[in-house]
């Protein structure tokens, strides 16, 4: 009965090989995509078959993962010798990039039996096991072990203790032009110094260290999330916004790509209130981010609505949902853009009102404040209007017509280059022909056969008429 | 202080790196130290925080009066390194001092150690060879030390061949000296001189190491390997070296000597050997006389011309069938079949194909003719003794024959003395002279034919003599600018002067070319350019760059020829990088198509890398560049029967395009040249061959090459192969790239496909006692026999063929018939050429009849002669799977490895040679029969007219 997933594997294995042979490493995403639907059907029988078909009788690798698998199940359900006896052939070492996809199958199958410091330790005996081998189409999965062993130090809490190891790792992955890991340990650095309120050594990571431009499309995406992340708190919004825009297009369109997706979007939505900007409401509104996004939503009105109390009211009524997202500080630097945004609609509401209705309608101490506030409105471009310091009231300007800027150029420009550089992604996305194209040529030679008969049946039929003719 | 220790225990916790790195910004130097220290042990963790502070880091590393500079190089080098600036980085660690364990073996140490070496190579390299005049490069004494303190601690942890490695690639021939000075071993030598041949780049350089290597090797006489001091001769080309060495081994160990002296004649140049035996000529003492003789190369090309003769296993039935398939009238297809047959019997003195067909020999015409009659100069190729009898006949003077035999039969003169000139040279250059000296009338169109085949001639027989006064004799015709003779001309001073980078030469040929109208001409000067700088490496470089330069496509092309012969064989990729560049690039299809092949000859010694390289390249659009691609794979892997090549060659033997198709054909004979069955796809492609020349509707170019590729997979009788390097000396085989080169000129001048006969080699071994003579005994063979047979002759559809032919006949002649009566009552009268078609029909297919017959009976004795043969041999067969071979008799190259001299009663005195000629001393007594060679035949004697020609399977001669 457990053959299915067996089989599975054992197929991924041939695909691998496939892989190696073929310098091809599509083979080996298309086993890494397979993961998902498989952990499901993993349990310790599955396992403790393949492993002990894999691994040589003796080889202390093989040993050590069927005690791991052994350990979490009650005795007598997987035998922890090697060999049952029924097997003679002898077993080969298996080749580096199956010995790596097991451990990865092994930790997986740990992650979800929530036994975590089991999962820990496994993951790091996994690393140092996997260490010595030195091949470009071990990347894929190695990187997957990477990720998995930094999960694991997050749920036993020894994000403190991965960092080194990450260091290290980082330089030899960049040394071997390992791109793919390379680019998931620079994520996985920023994500524990992130975790562990460590803003100014993950900008300096991002500032000293380059993304592989090869590493894979959804590490792209996650580098551009924390990317975004570590600017948004360090106030550059703008260019904050402009990489957790591009985190939400690199995303593989994919189910699996949900999860990720809600977080951005809850990151790209505070950071574009904070810019003073309010959210497309279809965002809210797509049925797989409604009920996510409903604190956000809230949020969104208090502030569109330029209403400091009710957006007082808001931020404590889901403060546990946005601590839960880490995003309860950057919320609460909105408290700034809610009195901007009501000065902006008191600017389009009235073309002259005093800094004392100002101060009654947004619930500001006094007039001084409201001054100042209204001040540093205009100073940020906010609102188009001037002060009377002399008789305290604040003149709005004529709207001017935004087609007579240079705005609209500028936005076209912004679309052009998006276009442009979506072109020469997808250029340089393509693939040559697959070198079994020799069918193409045998139907090319058919194609010059079939000329030939044709050219000598004409000559001969020529000469047949000839002689009916004459024969007739 | 406590606080600071504090500090430095917690830095485990990068949190804590910024107490530490303020501490660099304290006034005392105390503190400063201490900073470093901590940063020292924790900069892998903390480095992005410390990046920010290197300008004070560097800062303190340049203050002289702080204590710990090394320390301050060292945490600097370590930034670096994970800011991946790696030549700031080894900067920094080579002022490191003692901080810094080189030999630690940490990623970080490795890196830098590898970072250093590979700075340092590049540094020496653009000092030894500058790219300008002023380019003064200077290296860090800092790096020169660590580098050799590296090298040192190589050495003396066993590392040698690493070691010596390192020192070439940075062009330290000091270091090298005394490495192998220290380890004083066969094997070290042995692989210096297997990387100065094979991967140093710079032949300056090469040489140098080569002579240094030499002065080694000889110094030492108890350790003095011949085998070695030979190989270093050749490749340096030193006449004095090999005199020095034969004087010492000529009367202390004669047979090595004479074997040096077999060697030599196949590696090395022929000035060296006229050179080397100008030195000994004149002793009166019998061995130096007889090391002169070996070293004229008559007796090496008469041991090769009597072993092709006895061992011709060539099937005429392959060549009478498209002799019969291939109407004569054409000239195409008549010269298809001259190259055929003189490809079939290069060598073998069989020439009973054309005595048997006199009438289709009748039947060329004009250059047809020249053909023809130069493709008995092919098979004859070596013939010294009676060559020139032979065509005594065509020659000028001879009865009656026409301008064009009469240059032909010129051109196959020099087809047969190849390389061994002396004797008929004098008499080529008289028909030059007598021709070309009367300039003031002008010559006529006859006179024109046999001066082109009087030229190439001599060309062909003054081969890399660099003979000033025959070099002068071709100018002149040259200067005549008739497009035939100065045609001829152009090419055969390129072949004179080959290799020589002669100036005056080069000049001269470059600037007619620039001023001659004739396009004829000015290709073959390029081509005669080309072999000028044949193996000249960076030495032609600025040769190449003028040529590549040129506004005439024709100068552009000899430019590409230039690169391949002067790169040939190197691997050099720059040469590559120009080629491949130049074969998508170039406006002219002729450029592009000789660009890809030049890759062929750049990677000859390292054939397998170029199927992938040109894999893209055979499926180009351009079919110029797809046919380039079939030739540059027949070149690099011709003789290897590499299964890669022959996968990218076979789809393209159905290219839509003819010619494509012709190229890979002749390739893919080239490359599997004396496979047997064994090689899998062999006999499938022999009929693949045939079938195209049978074929009513292929294009003509296909047939024709078909018909070459028929010759050249069986060549010389089945016993010969293309092999570009000298299995015995190491070096390239001279003469036959350059024949390669030539031939592949056929492309506009059919004439020249003759010498691709300069590139076959026969394949046997020669045993030769002391006295020069042939003993008649039996090696072993360490494999089974069927590895290593000749193809199965055609005899099933040897017996169907003809009536195929009978029923076509029929078919087509009722057609006739009917088609004739038509007209015949249309015009009242009947068609005189239909009616001798009709007539011939039956007559053709009563010879074909006969024929068979005939050949039906010959094979049943011969097949009764092969199977007594094989009944008897088989006894002897041993189980190990060995069986005894005679003595020069076929020995393929895949076949040498297994050749052993366990049960004969002789020895080599070389322990490993097994190719060539090989001097044997005899170890059981006893009296051996000889074998008697050609020369020595017609020398005893004293045959008139006919030289014999035995026929196939004919036992040995007594």
């Amino acid at each position: 009965m457990t053959n299915g997933p067996v089989d599975e594997i054992k197929h991924n294995f041939v695909y691998l090989d496939k892989a190696l042979s073929g310098y091809d490493a599509r083979f080996t995403l298309k086993v890494l995509r397979g993961l998902p639907a498989l952990r499901r059907q993993l349990d310790s029988e599955v396992l403790g078959e393949i492993i002990k078909s894999t691994y040589p009788q003796n080889d202390p690798a093989g040993q050590e993962l069927l005690r791991v698998v052994a350990s979490g199940e009650a005795a007598g359900t997987v035998a922890t010798k090697m060999s049952d006896g029924t097997e003679d052939a002898v077993i080969e070492l298996p080749s580096p990039e199956t010995d790596a996809y097991v451990h990865l199958l092994v930790q997986i199958w740990l992650l979800h039996r929530d036994v975590p410091d089991q999962f820990y330790t496994f993951s790091q005996t996994a690393l140092a096991h996997l260490r010595k081998y030195d091949r470009r189409s071990l990347d894929f999965v190695v990187a997957k072990i990477w990720f998995y062993y930094v999960r694991a130090a997050e749920l036993t809490d020894n994000l403190e203790h991965v960092v080194p190891p990450l260091m290290a790792g980082l330089r030899t992955a960049t040394l071997r032009h390992d791109a793919e890991t390379q680019g998931m340990l620079v994520i996985l650095l920023l994500r524990s110094y992130l975790l562990l309120n460590k803003i100014s050594q993950a900008a300096g990571i991002i500032s000293k260290t380059s993304f592989p431009p090869a590493a894979s499309n959804s590490l792209a995406a996650r580098y551009y999330y924390y990317l975004s992340r570590v600017s948004a708190i360090q106030l550059d919004y703008s260019s904050a916004f402009e990489q957790i825009t591009a985190a939400i297009r690199k995303v593989p369109q994919s189910p699996a790509s949900i999860g990720f997706l809600q977080t951005a979007h809850k990151l790209s939505i505070v950071i574009e209130l904070l810019m003073g900007e309010i959210p497309d409401r279809e965002v809210f509104k797509k049925p797989e981010f409604r009920r996510s996004l409903a604190p956000y939503l809230a949020l969104t009105r208090a502030v569109r609505a330029g209403d400091i109390q009710q957006f007082g009211s808001v931020l404590v009524a889901e403060a546990s949902a946005l601590k839960a997202d880490h995003n309860y500080a950057l919320a609460c630097r909105l408290r700034q853009n809610v009195i901007k945004t009501g000065i902006r609609i008191l600017s389009l509401t009235y073309s002259r009102i005093s800094l004392k209705d100002i101060c009654i309608k947004l619930c500001l101490d006094g007039e001084e404040s409201a001054e100042y506030i209204v001040a540093k409105a205009i100073r940020d471009g906010v609102i188009d209007a001037e002060i009377n310091h002399q008789y305290g009231y604040m003149q709005s300007k004529e709207v001017t017509d935004i087609y007579s800027t240079a705005e609209p150029q500028y936005t076209f420009h912004e679309r052009i280059k998006f276009c442009m550089a979506l072109h020469d992604d997808s250029v340089k996305a393509m693939r040559y022909l697959s070198p079994d194209h020799a069918a193409d040529l045998k139907e090319a030679e058919e194609a010059r056969e079939r000329e030939k008969e044709l050219v000598t049946e004409i000559q001969e039929g020529t000469d047949l008429e000839d002689d009916d003719d004459f024969e007739l | 202080m406590s606080t600071i220790h504090a500090c430095v225990n917690l830095t485990a916790y990068m949190a804590l790196s910024s107490p530490i790195l303020a501490l660099l910004n304290e006034p005392d130097y105390g503190l400063k130290e201490h900073a470093l220290q901590a940063l020292n042990k924790s900069v892998d963790e903390i480095w992005p925080e410390v990046a920010d502070h290197l300008a004070q880091i560097e800062e303190l590393f340049e203050d002289p009066s702080f204590p710990a500079q090394t320390l301050a190089a060292l945490v600097a080098s370590k930034v670096y390194y994970h800011l991946g600036d790696f030549d700031q980085s080894v900067q920094f660690a080579l002022y490191a001092g003692a901080h810094l364990d080189m030999s630690s073996g940490t990623e970080y140490t490795n890196t830098i150690v590898a970072k250093a070496i590979r700075h340092y190579v590049d540094l020496r390299q653009q000092q030894y060879d500058p790219r300008d005049a002023d380019d003064t490069t200077t290296i860090d004494s800092k790096l020169v030390s660590s580098i050799e303190a590296l090298l040192e601690n190589c050495v003396k942890s066993g590392q040698v061949t690493m070691a010596l490695g390192v020192a070439l690639e940075a062009r330290r021939l000091d270091i090298v000296e005394a490495i192998l000075r220290e380890k004083n071993s066969t094997e070290i030598f042995y692989f210096v001189f297997d990387c100065c041949t094979r991967l140093v780049s710079h032949r300056e350089f090469r040489n140098k190491v080569l002579f240094s290597l030499h002065q080694l090797l000889t110094a030492d006489k108890a350790t003095s390997d011949s085998t070695l001091v030979t190989k270093i001769i050749v490749q340096l080309d030193r006449a004095d070296l090999a005199i020095q060495l034969f004087e010492s081994l000529i009367d202390t160990d004669t047979p090595l000597a004479y074997q040096v002296a077999f060697d030599l004649v196949t590696g090395a140049s022929q000035q060296l050997l006229t050179e080397t035996s100008v030195a000994f000529e004149t002793a009166v003492d019998q061995r130096r006389a007889k090391l002169v003789k070996i070293l004229s190369g008559v007796p090496t090309c008469d041991y090769e011309i009597t072993f092709l003769q006895r061992n011709n296993h060539a099937d005429m039935t392959v060549l009478n069938r498209t002799k019969n398939a291939f109407d004569s009238r054409n000239s195409m297809f008549h010269s298809a079949v001259s190259f055929q047959s003189a490809f079939l019997l290069v060598g073998t003195t069989c020439d009973t194909f054309f005595r048997e067909n006199i009438d289709w020999l009748g039947r060329a015409q004009h250059w047809t003719k020249f053909t023809a009659t130069a493709a008995l100069g092919v098979i004859h190729r070596g013939n010294l003794t009676q060559g020139r009898r032979i065509l005594k006949p065509y020659l000028p003077g001879g009865q009656g024959s026409s301008s064009h035999s009469r240059g032909g039969s010129l051109y196959g003169l020099g087809l047969i003395f190849a390389g061994f000139g002396a004797e008929v040279l004098e008499y080529l250059q008289g028909q030059i002279i007598g021709s070309s000296l009367d300039e003031t009338q002008d010559r006529s169109d006859d006179e024109d034919v046999v001066l082109h085949g009087a030229c190439l001639g001599v060309g062909l027989a003054a081969m890399r003599t660099g003979d000033i006064d025959v070099y002068e004799n071709l100018r002149t015709v040259l200067y005549t600018d008739s497009a035939i003779a100065s045609e001829a001309a152009g090419l055969a001073m390129g072949l004179v002067m080959l290799g020589s980078q002669s100036e005056m030469a080069e000049e001269e040929m470059l600037q007619y070319a620039h001023d001659t109208k004739h396009e004829k001409i000015i290709r073959s000067l390029a081509l005669g350019l080309a072999l000028l700088n044949y193996g000249k490496e960076e030495g032609s470089d600025p040769l190449i760059e003028k040529l590549m330069a040129e506004q005439d496509p024709l100068l552009r092309y000899g430019g590409c020829f230039t690169i391949a012969l002067a790169y040939a064989g190197t691997g050099n990729n720059k040469a590559i990088k120009t080629l491949l560049h130049t074969a998508v690039s170039d406006a002219s299809d002729d450029i592009r198509r000789a660009a890809v092949i030049g890759l062929g000859f750049i990677l000859l010694r390292n054939p397998s890398a170029l199927p992938r390289m040109v894999e893209l390249l055979s499926e180009s659009h351009n079919p110029h560049v797809r046919y380039g691609t079939t030739m540059a794979l027949g070149v690099a892997c011709a003789g290897t029967a590499m299964s890669a090549a022959v996968d990218v060659l076979e789809p393209m033997m159905k290219d839509p395009v003819d010619f494509v198709r012709q190229g890979a054909m002749i390739a893919l004979a080239m490359i599997l040249i004396q496979q047997t069955d064994q090689t899998p796809r062999v006999s499938g492609l022999r009929e693949q061959f045939a079938n195209v020349i049978a074929a009513k509707h292929e294009d003509a170019m296909a047939k024709f090459g078909a018909a070459i590729a028929l010759g050249i997979i069986d060549a010389g009788g089945c016993s010969t192969t293309i092999s570009l390097e000298n299995p015995q000396t190491g070096n390239l085989n001279m003469k036959a790239v350059a024949g390669l080169a030539v031939f592949l000129q056929y492309w506009y001048w059919f004439p020249l496909a003759h010498f691709l006969s300069l590139a076959f080699t026969p394949t046997t071994i020669v045993c030769v006692g002391e006295d020069l003579k042939i003993p008649e005994f039996k090696l072993d063979c360490m494999a089974s026999r069927s590895l290593f047979g000749y193809p199965p002759r055609l005899e099933e559809e040897n017996l169907k063929a003809p009536e195929q032919l009978l029923t076509a006949i029929l078919s087509t002649t009722l057609k006739d018939k009917r088609r004739a009566r038509a007209r015949a009552l249309a015009k009242g009268e009947k068609d005189p050429e239909n009616k001798m078609d009709v007539d011939d029909a039956p007559k053709a297919s009563k010879d074909a009849k006969e024929k068979e017959a005939k050949e039906t009976e010959t094979k049943a004795e011969t097949k009764a002669e092969t199977k007594a043969g094989g009944k008897a041999e088989k006894d002897q067969e041993s189980e190990s799977g060995s069986y005894l071979i005679e003595n020069m008799s076929r020995v393929v190259p895949w076949q040498r490895e297994h050749i052993e001299f366990t049960s004969s009663p002789f020895e080599p005195v070389v322990e490993h040679q097994r190719s060539g000629v090989i001097v044997v001393r005899q170890t059981k007594p006893g009296d051996y029969k000889v074998i008697k060679t050609l020369r020595q035949a017609s020398n005893i004697e004293d045959e008139t007219e006919e030289a014999p020609l035995p026929r196939p399977f004919m036992l040995p001669v007594e």
